[in-house]
């Protein structure tokens, strides 16, 4: 195997197959920046330039571009509040705020490099992982997917402490948003109301961009303040840096979270993101400055959505099942090489898949080397005043909003959803809750169904079951002592200390 | 307000689920059902901290204020969707763009001029990149 690896790394060092891999780490670079892009729009736009290309140089090509959209996208979630894509939600909640308190450099330090440490783990543990994948993803049923989605939406507790019911209404309202469009188990079109946009649901993209990006927009055009107020300084990389290596632990935790969640069908880089930031914040002690600029907040969630990229290619290599719709482009892609993802990948197509491990390891290498060389110019955009940069960043949005199905739908649920994000924020409730339930509502009823119908209610009984219910259990616990802290916290406090407002505070509540 | 508004939101998905066939039913109305029961809830505790306290009044005219001084930010973002309905988005971003930056940035014609053929240029180049699409207007789909 260790010989393997080698051939493999020194076919990805060809010069063409390097040539390759940096155009699809720039294109995802690229993808990753604008809001609402996302990793299956690089991938579909590449997918036709494989054409007549060796394997090696075509998944270098389409490799490097997934491994980093999940890099880049943290520039304007750091910056403006506006997810690059909807793995980057979770790192605005603390992300966003260390911009506006004039430590744009620094985040980008700490989120650039833990997403390349995150990525790097994510190609490790693919690389582990080639002899061992069968039984641990067919161990895995409908039942422990469904607990999963507990899991994930355990995590509200944790992100309003606050306030856990006003976090539970406004999961439960994304779980009911979730529901809108096509029943996944029964031919029947809910809440649509005979407006066809409705009938492949919500799109979450435009969610994601209506909740967290318009209502600040908004507020930055009223306040006629720049994004930050205090200069950035270019030390602060340096400092984002010594962040991550300070908080290691934390990183391999959050990656191998993330690994772990991209591995299994369906939930992707927004549920690892969200898992892991929930997670940060229940195993630290000292959890005042979650949701205010607290840089665990920004290395979690970006480890874990570069390790989800791993994850996901794990079962996409080894059973042919896509791990999340940038991964089914790529299976096309394989077809289109005259290619068959399975089992037999891993004996027929060694070096192949060996080299896309390596792919997946340089390319985040580069993508975060790049970034760096370009985030001091780029963390000065957090200077410049709101008037200038509004405008500009509105027509994005918009033409990242209408990129979602091309139709008038997504402007207007654009703008509604704004509309609501921005009551949501100036009332204090938890806009992150309304994404996670709405992220987790198909596969939530899907996984129920398909549990009911398989296993009657015996599922319950299952080992799988049973500790991630547990899991759960204790993280809305976790949650309520959290909360009780706070509060203890808040008596002792001065009277002008706003407290602790984990994930509901400063950044997204 | 709010948790008023969400809970009749909450009760009426819940009666509109009713109509569902059967197996698409009980996901929603279980959803609602629980969401109808949280909201009412939050209310009462929201009811009984605010009542008889001045804080509560002055709670509700903050966000009232607050509201209204953004106003005017919202009316441009729904100018911005009435031009992008008439003239198609080339050309509305081209005008949101130029008004924006003149009428609320207080930036010089050239500048404001620049930034808008700027943005333009961008959303040309963007398309032929990437085939995006955007919408058209009334008057069609006007491209410089």
């Amino acid at each position: 195997m260790l010989e393997a690896a080698v051939e493999a790394l020194a076919i990805i060092l060809d010069p063409h197959r390097l040539l390759m891999l940096v155009v699809g780490v720039a294109t995802g670079l690229i993808i990753g920046v604008l809001p609402g892009m996302g990793g299956a729009v690089g991938m579909s736009v590449l997918l036709p330039f494989i054409f007549g290309m060796d394997p090696y140089s075509a998944m270098a090509l389409l490799i490097g571009m997934v491994a980093v959209t999940a890099t880049s996208d943290t520039i304007p979630a750091v910056l403006m509040g506006v997810p690059g894509s909807s793995a980057a939600a979770a790192t605005i909640v603390d992300g966003y705020p260390l911009a506006r308190q004039g430590q744009a450099a620094r985040a980008f330090g700490a989120a650039f490099t833990s997403s390349m440490l995150g990525g790097i783990i994510g190609a490790l543990s693919l690389f582990l992982v080639i002899p061992l994948a069968r039984p641990l993803i067919l161990a895995f049923g409908s039942p422990e997917l469904l607990m999963l989605c507990v899991l994930g939406l355990t995590m509200v507790a944790t992100v309003s402490a606050n306030n856990p019911t006003q976090g539970v209404i406004a999961a439960l309202l994304g779980l009911l948003l979730g529901a809108v469009g096509g029943a996944p188990t029964s031919p029947e079109y809910r809440y649509t109301f005979e407006w066809l946009y409705l009938f492949d649901g919500i799109p979450l993209a435009v969610l994601a961009l209506g909740l967290f990006a318009l209502p600040e927009m908004v507020d930055l055009l009223r306040s006629q303040e720049s994004i930050s107020m205090v200069r950035s300084s270019a030390k602060g990389a340096i400092e984002g840096v010594r962040d991550v290596f300070r908080n290691f632990w934390l990183v391999v935790r959050s990656s191998m979270v993330g690994v772990f969640i991209g591995a299994l069908p369906g939930l992707g880089g927004n549920a690892a993101s969200w898992i892991t930031y929930g997670q940060a914040v229940q195993f630290s002690r000292d959890k005042s400055r979650f949701g205010k600029g607290d840089i665990r907040g920004v290395i979690a969630p970006e480890s874990a959505n570069n390790a989800c990229e791993g994850g996901t290619l794990i079962p996409t290599l080894l059973f042919g099942v896509p791990g999340s719709g940038t991964t089914a482009i790529l299976l096309s892609g394989f077809v289109l090489l005259g290619l068959q993802p399975g089992p037999r990948m891993a004996t027929d197509h060694l070096d192949l898949v060996l080299s896309i491990c390596w792919s997946l390891a340089l390319a985040n290498v580069l993508g975060t080397a790049s970034m760096f060389a370009f985030s001091r110019p780029i963390a000065m955009l957090a200077q410049v005043p709101a008037p200038k940069l509004v405008p500009f960043i509105m027509v994005f949005m918009m033409v990242a909003s209408y990129q979602n199905t091309r139709d008038w739908g997504d402007l207007i649920m654009f703008a509604l959803i704004g509309l609501l994000g921005w009551v949501m924020k100036h009332l204090d409730w938890p806009r992150a809750a309304m994404l996670i339930g709405l992220v987790l509502s198909d596969s939530t009823e899907r996984y129920l169904w398909l549990s009911i119908d398989l296993y009657g209610w015996s599922w319950l009984l299952r080992p799988g079951v049973i500790v991630i219910g547990v899991v759960s259990i204790l993280s809305i616990f976790a949650a309520r002592g959290l909360r009780r802290r706070i509060a203890a916290e808040q008596s002792q406090a001065p009277s002008d200390d706003a407290g602790p407002a984990v994930a509901t505070g400063a950044g997204l509540s | 307000m709010f948790c008023g508004f969400l809970g009749g939101v909450f009760l009426l998905a819940g009666l509109e689920a009713l109509t569902f066939l059967e197996k698409a039913r009980w996901y929603p109305l279980a959803v609602c059902g629980a969401g109808t029961i949280m909201c009412a809830m939050e209310f009462v505790r929201i009811w009984r901290s605010l009542d008889g306290r001045p804080g509560g009044q002055e709670a509700g005219a903050s966000i009232a204020s607050v509201w209204r001084s953004t106003l005017p930010y919202w009316g441009w973002i729904a100018g911005y969707y009435v031009l992008i309905l008439v003239a198609g988005f080339s050309v509305a971003s081209a005008l949101f763009t130029l008004a924006m930056l003149r009428r609320l940035a207080r930036v010089g014609w050239l500048p404001s001029l620049i930034g808008s053929v700027a943005v333009v240029a961008a959303l040309h180049f963007l398309a032929g990149l990437f085939a995006l699409d955007w919408p058209r207007g009334l008057l069609g789909d006007i491209r410089f």
